[in-house]
């Protein structure tokens, strides 16, 4: 559990960590967008310098997005296989069954891989320089206009922020429930499906059972300090707009024209 | 079942940009039968030194013998087991691990895993029931249904179900009232008089020199010192240095002392400043 570094935070006063959580998490996902524009080498090496300009920029070693990678290593190697082996056409070298290889689909593999890796480069750039409650005050403020259809922002909000600041106590909690367990004889990843799958329930319970009780003495001392609903209320967390977001925005959008240049050659 | 530490240091996240060191560098030996207790200031690595006994962590240089396990960094998973019955762990609040549908279920949890037949290991509950001073009659309720109190008397019954050599006790009577504190800590003396090592972390020091026959004393991730409790508890300067409270007896007795009351040595419990007063009044 200790492996996954996406969505974790890291500590740190690069240009990346003091921009507006609002401008990354807009950028984050122009990018995710845009990165559907590429379709040849140069779209991606561009695609590629910038991202690797971003992470040089959060000051975070490039060492730990390698390693937050590795986790997905699988499921990206699976996709990249069944891409390169099943794609169609494109004159192959070799041929067994509907199995076959082509410069094509090998070059469409590499793409799709590039593609992967970049996504999860920026998405845990993303949650590395960005505190789960920036994240969820720059979630609240962009929902804000579905206020106007009656859907619940500021109650979405709520809850999004009260479930971030609880996952690590609650994977505090796993690991203490765990190990008290483990003292107690069981072993968890061992023994077949059924005997694996039977050893997570004296996890689960407690696990569920303690977040009710979180639950219940949470929303009791929210009403005895006043909360009654979302309505009315006022911020202490104000999030600023400045120069630097602006600047970030627009070296998206330049990217996007450089990307739709480069992608017709 | 004697435990041995040798030069052991644990660093969490080791590989990572987050890594800190949770102990460093600490040797020390528990004889069989002992009482030991370890006491520091919250964070201090005391929980993470515990931890090392039953192998649920393991640590990153050094080597830890317990009885005839030997615990290094290159330990593998596998082949725990007979470790982990051997040395039993109340974590704080263990009342969190309570997860069946009736007490006796959750009692007998334990024993089941280390091998022992239904109809054996459910008999076993009852007595460990008894024993944590509960009416039989809680065995088929739901343990969702108890007080608090009583959670944590089944949680530690479920440990002690296990049947132990070396029990670990992570400040088990945090929070409960005074009644069941001191219950709870009758019983756990009455097992070390049966032979259980027991180790005992613990805030209120009182405990630990009314039980305790030897302290080691953690400071950031190191051990500082490893003593018995009657040198620890009158050395004022080094209380003072590490910002230790005393018994309330030894404090007591310090004001008696400085006001010209002899006594042959500083008491740490109130039965020994009781003693020593009557036998100086009396003579």
């Amino acid at each position: 559990m200790g492996k996954i570094i996406v969505g974790r935070y890291l500590p740190g006063n690069s240009l990346i960590h003091r921009l507006d959580p609002r401008a990354k998490f807009i950028a984050t996902f122009i990018f995710v967008a845009i990165i559907f524009l590429a379709n040849n080498w140069a779209t991606y090496l561009a695609l590629g310098l910038f991202v690797l300009w971003a992470v040089y920029l959060s000051k975070v070693s490039l060492t730990f997005f390698i390693k937050g990678v590795r986790p997905m290593l699988f499921l990206i190697l699976f996709t990249v296989a069944l891409q390169i082996f099943f794609t169609p056409g494109g004159n192959p070298f070799w041929q067994w069954g509907i199995l076959s290889l082509s410069k094509l689909s090998i070059i469409n593999g590499i793409f799709i891989l590039l593609r992967f890796t970049l996504i999860i480069f920026i998405s845990t750039l993303l949650t590395i320089t960005t505190t789960p409650l920036q994240m969820s005050d720059a979630i609240e403020y962009l929902l804000r206009p579905l206020r106007k259809i009656h859907f619940p922002v500021d109650e979405v909000a709520l809850m999004l922020s009260i479930a971030l600041q609880f996952i690590p106590l609650l994977s505090d909690e796993t690991t203490k429930i765990m190990n008290a367990q483990r003292a107690r004889g069981v072993d968890f990843g061992e023994g077949n499906i059924i005997k694996q799958i039977k050893a997570i329930v004296p996890i689960l319970i407690p696990l569920f059972v303690s977040s009710f009780n979180i639950a219940y003495d949470l929303s009791i001392a929210m009403e005895a300090r006043g909360y009654n609903g979302s309505a009315g209320r006022t911020k202490y967390r104000q999030l600023h707009w400045q120069k630097p977001d602006t600047l970030v925005l627009t070296s998206f959008g330049l990217l996007t024209i450089i990307l739709l240049i480069l992608r017709s050659y | 079942m004697a435990i041995i530490f040798q030069n052991v240091t644990h660093v969490y996240q080791a590989d990572g940009p987050l890594a800190y060191t949770g102990l460093k560098d600490i040797s020390f030996q528990i004889r069989d039968g002992s009482y030991t207790a370890i006491i520091g200031r919250t964070g201090s690595g005391k929980s993470t030194l515990v931890q090392h006994i039953n192998a649920l962590l393991k640590p990153t240089a050094g080597k830890i013998t317990v009885s005839d396990h030997i615990i290094t960094p290159e330990t593998k998973n596998k082949h725990l087991k007979p470790l982990r019955k051997k040395v039993g762990v109340v974590f704080q609040f263990p009342e969190q691990q309570l997860f069946a549908d009736t007490v006796i279920k959750d009692i007998s949890f334990g024993p089941k895993n280390f091998g022992m037949a239904e109809k054996d290991a459910e008999q076993l509950a009852l007595t460990m029931l008894k024993k944590v001073n509960l009416s039989s009659e809680l065995a088929q309720k739901s343990p969702f249904e108890l007080s608090g109190g009583q959670m944590r008397r089944v949680a530690i019954a479920g440990v002690l179900a296990s049947q132990p050599d070396i029990l670990i006790l992570d400040e088990p009577t945090a929070g409960l009232d005074p009644k069941g504190h001191q219950e709870l800590m009758e019983l756990f003396a009455q097992l070390n008089r049966q032979g259980t090592t027991i180790i005992l972390i613990s805030h209120q020091m009182e405990d630990v020199a009314q039980y305790s026959n030897q302290v080691l004393v953690m400071e950031k991730a190191r051990l500082i010192r490893d003593d018995t409790p009657q040198a620890i508890f009158t050395d004022k300067t080094f209380l003072q240095e590490h910002q230790l409270l005393q018994p309330e007896s030894t404090k007591f007795a310090r004001l008696l002392a400085d006001r010209g009351f002899k006594f042959a040595r500083l008491p740490i419990t109130t039965a020994d400043l009781v003693n020593q007063i009557v036998k100086e009044l009396g003579s």
